[in-house]
């Protein structure tokens, strides 16, 4: 599934004292199959875009709107378009149950919003909600036992458990599974791999490029670390104030180190040492992983030697 | 005497048995700034908790400037140790920032004016003086974990222990705090304890513990702690990410002396490439 956005506004409070503008004329693209990077500031509205690829904000039917107001004064907007594969979220007669259950949200922290009495049950619960006619106690627990397993836990070990018994990196594994057991095509995450230790970190990146592979087409995720995102992103998108100022691969997206510091974000470490290495007369071409910076560094001694 | 001292703590969660704090030993001096380390469910948080008394000890003595902690003088103790918790949205109490910051001063019926006073400083040690009146639920994340800092401050604690603070804060607001602290520690003498997982917060620190199983597994000068990669690794741990990079290309042969530092990384690469 595609995400198409094109021209996406949105006001919170809209019409009121208190309104503020989220988003401002966005139009992002996400093939089917990419592993997509949002970063922004706090504020930037990153999450208030996230939340339309489900359906949790409407797009207004703004459209009614302007019509009634057009005139030569006012030129028409240019038409508002959400497109998530067929479905089109612009439109109030979409089935946005249905839409649910082909795109994952996980929210940030999500292990706060485990709620059942077992693991089991807290897992069944988007399956059972989201399926479209009322699944047989096997079906479920297959369902259960399935994305239990692929995010890496023991279902005999842990479906009886109370979630709440679990370590804090098993817990938002639990909460992980309890998205993807519908099996959604585009799996979205909000700072996944926050308040984790670092090994917890790397395990959850590691589960998302496992998910990627095996489970849902495509993972959008929001987060503050860049290194994470050129790690592990194919593309990644810059909110800044509500609009979306840069869409790139991190190869190059990393390159614009002024404008992305001017925005108040950060750059990955690789790519503050090879402007320092630049600075000091050293100029390397590189990817910005890790891995590619270790590689072309040591090439370089190499051609000198 | 030192600032915080606790000797053979224990502490379990009756409803949970297992995950506790056990015989803890660790003496931290007066005006020392330590970073605590460890995986989630290491017990860091409970360390905090016991130490300004929101949990009491099952068995040990845990003692502030050479007082016991115990019932009696726990309010006592209390104002000497202030706790900064993780989440910014579930610490503040009032509309009103300055409000905010005189809540804990309030609470323990100090005079007027010194709460006025209190307030001034607290704010102007954390930088947020503009903020004074602003609506506390309207700020970014980093500046209510400075609000929530200022609210500690004000009431003149002699040790600050952040629990996490950082950990749901965007990368500017993180740099916000940590320079807040440092700025208490450097120049008001405050003793910290920053519990992090943010290796490279606890390069500014003077000396790193790391817990494991509810207890200090590993502790000394935070360079050298980070010299211990492998076993740090086996705590679910790991050194800052520059200290990853150097010890691969120091792996494929390259000379380059050990450092956590970019602008020396980068000094050792031009001298080993040119």
């Amino acid at each position: 599934m595609r995400i198409v956005a094109e021209h996406l506004s949105y006001t919170y409070n809209a019409a009121t004292l208190f309104a503020t503008t989220a988003l401002k004329d966005v139009s992002l693209t996400v093939e089917e199959g990419e592993f997509f990077g949002i970063i922004g500031h706090t504020g930037s509205g990153k999450s208030t875009f996230v939340q339309h690829l489900n359906g949790l904000i409407r797009v207004p039917s703004s459209m009614k709107r302007y019509k009634k107001k057009k005139s030569k004064k006012n030129p028409p907007l240019p038409q508002t378009v959400l497109q998530v594969g067929e479905f089109d979220l612009t439109d109030k007669k979409t089935n946005f149950r249905e839409l649910r259950r082909h795109v994952g949200l996980v929210f940030q922290y999500p292990e706060y919003q485990l709620f059942a009495e077992s693991v089991k049950e807290d897992v069944a619960f988007g399956f059972k909600n989201f399926a479209e006619k009322k699944p047989t106690d096997g079906e479920v627990a297959e369902a259960v036992r399935a994305a239990l397993e692929v995010v890496g836990l023991d279902y005999n070990e842990v479906a009886g458990k109370s979630p709440f018994e679990l370590s804090g990196g098993q817990k938002r594994r639990v909460a992980i599974a309890g998205v993807i057991v519908t099996r959604p095509e585009v799996l979205v995450l909000d700072e996944p791999a926050a308040g984790l230790d670092p090994v917890g970190k790397r395990e959850i990146m590691e589960l998302l490029h496992k998910l990627h592979r095996e489970w849902c087409k495509t993972v959008v995720i929001v987060s503050h670390d860049m290194d994470e995102i050129s790690e592990n992103c194919t593309r990644a998108a810059v909110f800044a104030e509500g609009s979306v100022k840069y869409v790139l691969p991190p190869r190059e997206l990393f390159r614009k180190r002024d404008e992305l510091r001017a925005l108040g974000l950060d750059i990955p470490l690789t790519a503050r040492l090879l402007e320092k290495l630049e600075q000091a007369g050293v100029s390397v071409d590189c990817d910005f992983t890790a891995e590619d910076f270790i590689a072309k560094i040591s090439a370089l001694r190499g051609d000198r030697a | 005497m030192n600032a915080l001292e606790l000797k053979g703590v224990s502490f379990s969660y009756e409803e949970e048995g297992g995950f506790r704090i056990e015989n803890l030993n660790l003496s931290v001096a007066e005006g020392e700034f330590v970073a605590v380390l460890g995986h989630n469910g290491s017990g860091k948080s409970t360390l905090a908790r016991l130490c300004n008394g929101l949990l009491e000890a099952d068995a040990g003595e845990i003692s502030v400037f050479g007082v016991p902690l115990t019932d009696k003088n726990l309010f006592e103790i209390r104002k000497n140790v202030g706790v900064v918790f993780q989440n910014p949205d579930n610490q503040t109490v009032a509309t009103y920032v300055e409000d905010d910051v005189a809540f804990g001063a309030e609470n323990i019926g100090l005079p007027r004016e010194e709460i006025g006073k209190r307030i001034d400083f607290a704010l102007k040690a954390t930088g947020i003086e503009e903020l004074r009146r602003a609506t506390a639920s309207r700020l970014s994340g980093g500046q209510k974990q400075r609000v929530a800092i200022a609210g500690v401050l004000a009431l003149k604690p002699k040790i600050v222990i952040l629990d996490e603070s950082t950990a749901m804060l965007d990368p500017r607001g993180r740099r916000e705090i940590v320079e807040v602290v440092n700025r208490l520690n450097k120049e008001e003498g405050i003793t910290v304890l920053l519990i992090t997982h943010f290796p490279e917060e606890a390069l500014l620190a003077d000396r790193a513990i790391v817990m494991n199983r509810g207890t200090v597994v590993m502790q000394g000068a935070p360079k050298e702690i980070f010299a211990r990669q492998e076993e740090l690794l086996t705590y679910n741990l790991d050194i800052p990410r520059i200290g990853v990079i150097c010890n691969r290309l120091r792996g494929l042969g390259m000379q380059i002396a050990d450092t956590m530092d970019e602008d020396e990384l980068v000094k050792e690469i031009v001298q080993c490439v040119s």
